[in-house]
């Protein structure tokens, strides 16, 4: 058996580490199979992935539970990488092996199927039969979505566009691209197809089964984009009963995208992030929808209650006990360094307010415990921000909130203002001047036409050459 | 002495005689003058006393009448000497002649002196020459920036003698010379000819100095568009030379907001080049694009000067070694368009950029650690910050910490502390100075505003609005014009197609 030492060291870590990838050697606290029971399909096998290629002590198990979804599905991409992984981790563990037979197999079934499809799509198009145009597509686009053919599954749910009739299926026609598009990472795109989503979805029959899905998935959107405050505010919108939805486009959502769970820990964090104290009190922690996800998870409440009560570094410390599950997270992992590092900046600004100075070495008391390197370059580097507004005494060891003596200010700002005016003021003249005078550059094209200047004798040759000479039109 | 000498010296108009009345009387005296032969002149000019016994202040004119005949007429090639055995040994610096001519330039009477312009403009010009041909060109600073002065108290109408000075003062390198011109606002440039009327006499007294400097008078030449970028682009250097960047700027500027028609023309491109640096000098960090600058001009001059704006981009950053690889990259280009001694400047002000830096995040730091960051040893880097604190550069001091003992530069917040604070009245006062120069500058704009008013193109433009107003008003002939733009429309296309 290779234990978790070994899978350190083998080469595909190794070389991970070399280039710069991200190594988590720390046990997260999810149980991985319980964890990954929440989850079906694609996203299921995506996690896996993450969490093999990521985790020292997981990477086993994980590989494995991939290698074997992989046999079952149709995508041969995914098991092809899975088993490569597999025996780049463990060399000799015989899941790693591509069963060469299987993976004919599967080419061969597939490509039958694929052309069966075709074919079928083919013969409804010359019975212009709108409703079996749509579904052939439809079916189509699902073959390909589950042997990873993403680009052409994407391609063929577009297709049906053209043949939906009512607002349900377009909007299940939406939920579909949406779907591959969240596969494909396509942030942008997912965005624009959901925003389209939730105004057809306005109109059809089961717009309160659609609105949910439509707030979480704009949420998670909003947050691989970097906009924590939108996400913040789509997922506290976002009603409890998401988790007891119908498959809307025949996609189970709660289980392949995103599970209450997740919309409480991304939407804790992304609140975090981006509201004040006030707001957290408000929206977040007395919000009755919201309150009931973070029942789920409530080491996300907690961090949040401790920094709304100003507890910033036990605040910070819950959510360091959590960075490995979150880096695990196949949608957290790309974002939780910003993240956190932007709850982290607010943390400080919010605890440096009330005071006029702190000295650095209280700083690094209440910091240093989670933060990564001398909380003094981190000061340094806000401070050039502009995130903190503060300067350091080096010498006497202190963080000094900036003094400010308005009149003196004010006056500074009124000179300030009347120098760039007299400067405005004396360019202008002298562009009035120089315009009455008629000294004025002109383009060498421009035919001398339009009101022009008094005189031009003697004028420089230095700038437009044939100033007069222009040629004329052909047809003049 | 002879007829010549009697009404030269005879000549001395009364300021006090109406301005109709002294104009006759100048120009009574122009005429009579002219009579006589430049033969007759050099004659009694060499036959001793006339140069000594006219008053530079009183026979401002015949002086200068006399100086003039006498540098027409000195060696082969007169006004215009092109090499140093053209410029006859009377008329070298600190020679009889040319004090002689300096003594007037610096006492002349600027009311008479304005019936002879052509005569004053060049024989300014003409020492100029000979200052430059001797390489002396320092010697002809003083004196021209002199006259200049006291022909127009204001020096804002931008005269052609503007111009040579400032490329004196180029040549000479005297670039402090040229500040006291430099400090004057021009509000005008010189038209063809003044208005008529009693207002349009020389010797009246006009409100503005371009009143009486017109081509026609012979005081300035033409100007031209090159001109006055030339005189704004060498004052801007001279402001470079004396290290005073901001001031450089705010004339380079005035270069880039040429009225074009969405063109650009190679002074103004060159001008954007200094302007990056001067501005990168002053701040750091790369200027503002003028508001008023032409929108197209200003893209095309960019694309053109992209590896400026790209070194200010690394200035920057603070990043010294990426700084002197750019500049190293660069070094053919910077020495072409005779930029390279600013560059250079941008790596010996590095440590002062640093420390505008530093400035922001820090409220002290120990000098021990200074001088690692700075790259300096102790004595050096306490004597260049003490410079710095000097000039002004920087709003800190170097104090002695009670707890370490360790030296300590103390930089302080804002100028309401420190060596560099202002206190209110100070303020005040900054405030009143500018708001009186802003109160004449509006003075200016509305004189330049009245000119406007008066040219034929407005005129033309106000007659064509005022006819579309009636027409709107009778609103038939509206109708047609449109209709007839609208079949042009139509002709044009159908041809197009056919």
């Amino acid at each position: 058996m290779t234990s978790a030492v070994d899978v350190e060291d083998s080469p595909f870590f190794q070389e991970k580490l070399a280039s710069g990838g991200l190594v988590v050697r720390d046990l997260p606290k999810f149980d991985l199979d319980s964890y990954i029971q929440h989850y079906d399909d694609r996203t299921r096998f995506d996690r896996l992935m993450l969490i093999g290629t990521t985790s020292t002590v997981l990477s086993l198990d994980a590989l494995r539970l991939a290698v074997q979804q992989a046999e079952r599905g149709k995508d041969v991409e995914a098991y092809l990488t899975a088993t490569s992984a597999l025996s780049q981790v463990a060399p000799n563990d015989p899941a790693g092996q591509v069963d060469q037979k299987l993976v004919d197999h599967k080419l061969k079934v597939i490509k039958a199927e694929s052309e069966r499809l075709e074919k079928e799509l083919k013969g409804y198009r010359n019975n212009l039969i709108k409703e079996s145009i749509r579904m052939g597509n439809e079916d189509l686009g699902r073959h390909y979505y589950s042997t990873g053919e993403l680009a052409e599954s994407w391609k063929a749910y577009q297709r049906m566009r053209d043949y939906c009739t009512n607002a349900n299926n377009i909007v299940d026609m939406l939920f579909r691209l949406i779907l591959v598009g969240i596969q494909q990472k396509q942030w942008q795109s997912v965005m624009s197809q959901l925003i389209k989503a939730n105004s057809s979805g306005q109109k059809s029959d089961s717009r309160t089964e659609h609105e949910p899905i439509i707030k979480a998935l704009m949420g998670l959107c909003s947050m691989e984009m970097g906009n924590f405050r939108q996400a913040a505010k789509e997922f506290m919108v976002t009603k409890f009963a998401y988790g007891n939805l119908e498959n809307q486009g025949q996609i189970a959502w709660q289980k392949e995208v995103l599970t209450q769970n997740d919309i409480a820990v991304y939407g804790g964090l992304c609140a975090l992030a981006s509201m004040d104290r006030e707001e957290l009190r408000e929206k977040v922690l007395n919000n009755p929808e919201f309150r009931q996800y973070l029942e789920l998870e409530p080491h996300i409440r907690r961090a949040i209650s401790l920094f709304c009560s100003s507890k910033y570094s036990a605040c910070l410390e819950q959510l360091d006990a959590y960075r490995t599950d979150y880096l695990l997270d196949v949608y957290l992992n790309p974002v939780l360094r910003m993240l956190y590092g932007t709850i982290r900046s607010k943390c400080i600004v919010q605890y440096f307010i009330p005071f006029e100075c702190v000295t650095l070495e209280e700083m690094t008391n209440a910091f240093q415990s989670t933060g990564e390197g001398k909380i003094e370059t981190e000061l340094v580097e806000m401070i050039e921000k502009g995130v903190l507004k503060a300067r350091i005494d080096l010498v006497e060891g202190l963080l000094i909130a900036p003094k400010t003596n308005s009149r003196h200010a004010v006056q500074e700002d009124a000179i300030k203002a009347a120098k760039a005016y007299e400067n405005t003021l004396r360019l202008r003249l002298l562009q009035l001047n120089m315009k009455a005078a008629g000294l004025e550059i002109k383009s060498s094209k421009q035919q001398g036409g339009t009101a022009s200047a008094p005189s031009w004798e003697g004028e420089d040759s230095e700038m437009g050459g044939t100033r007069r000479g222009g040629r004329r039109g052909i047809f003049s | 002495m002879s007829d010549l000498a009697s009404t030269l010296l005879a000549f001395s108009p009364d300021p006090q005689l109406e301005p109709s009345e002294y104009d006759k009387n100048v120009k009574k005296f122009s005429a009579t003058v002219k009579k006589f032969s430049s033969r007759e002149w050099v004659k009694s000019a060499e036959s001793g006393s006339l140069l000594e016994a006219l008053d530079p202040a009183l026979n401002s004119v015949s002086l200068l009448l006399t100086l003039y005949t006498l540098a027409q007429n000195q060696g082969d090639s007169g006004l215009r000497p092109r090499s140093v055995n053209q410029v006859s040994d009377a008329w070298r610096p600190r020679a009889v002649l040319w004090n002689k001519t300096e003594q007037l330039l610096s006492s002349f009477d600027p009311i008479s002196i304005r019936y002879f312009g052509q005569q004053w403009r060049e024989l300014i010009e003409f020492i100029g020459l000979v200052a430059s041909i001797l390489r002396q060109p320092a010697m002809a600073l003083i004196p021209i920036r002199t006259a200049i002065l006291r022909l127009d108290p204001s020096g804002g109408t931008l005269t052609t003698t503007h111009v040579v000075f400032m490329q004196l003062c180029m040549e000479s390198t005297a670039y402090a010379q040229a500040v006291p011109l430099l400090d004057c606002i021009i509000h005008s440039f010189p038209p063809n000819a003044s208005q008529g009327g009693e207002q349009g006499l020389l010797c009246a007294d006009h409100g503005l100095s371009n009143g009486y400097i017109t081509v026609k008078s012979g005081l300035s030449e033409k100007i031209r568009t090159a001109d006055v970028q030339e005189y704004f682009l060498l004052g801007a250097m001279a402001f470079l030379g004396l290290g005073k960047y901001d001031e450089a700027q705010a004339l380079l500027e005035h270069v880039l907001v040429t009225p074009t028609s969405n063109t650009a023309n190679g002074l103004m491109l060159e001008a954007y080049k200094k302007y990056v640096l001067a501005g990168a000098l002053a701040s750091g960090q790369r200027p503002p694009i003028p508001k008023t600058a032409n929108g197209n001009a200003m893209r095309t001059i960019r694309s053109a000067s992209k590896a400026y704006e790209q070194l200010t981009e690394v200035l920057h950053d603070l990043n010294l070694p990426r700084l002197l690889a750019e500049i190293e990259a660069g070094l053919s280009l910077w020495s072409e368009d005779g930029n390279f001694g600013l560059v250079q400047k941008l790596v010996e002000n590095y440590p002062r950029f640093l420390l505008y830096k530093l400035q922001r995040t820090y409220a002290s730091i120990p000098l021990d650690e200074l001088s690692g960051l700075l790259n300096k040893g102790d004595e050096e880097l306490e004597m260049y910050l003490s410079t710095l604190i000097k000039e002004g550069q920087v709003n800190a001091s170097i104090e002695r910490s009670i707890k370490t003992q360790q030296r300590v530069l103390k930089f302080y917040s804002d100028e309401s502390m420190g060596p560099k604070a202002k206190s209110e009245q100070q303020q005040y006062k900054e405030l009143v100075a500018c708001a009186t120069r802003t109160e004449s500058l509006t003075e200016q704009t509305r004189a330049a505003d009245h000119r406007i008013n008066l040219t034929k193109e407005f005129i033309e433009v106000e007659k064509k609005n005022r006819m579309k107003a009636a027409q709107a008003a009778s609103g038939e002939e509206a109708m047609d014009t449109s209709w007839d733009v609208h079949k042009d429309g139509m002709d044009e296309d159908v041809m197009g197609d056919a």
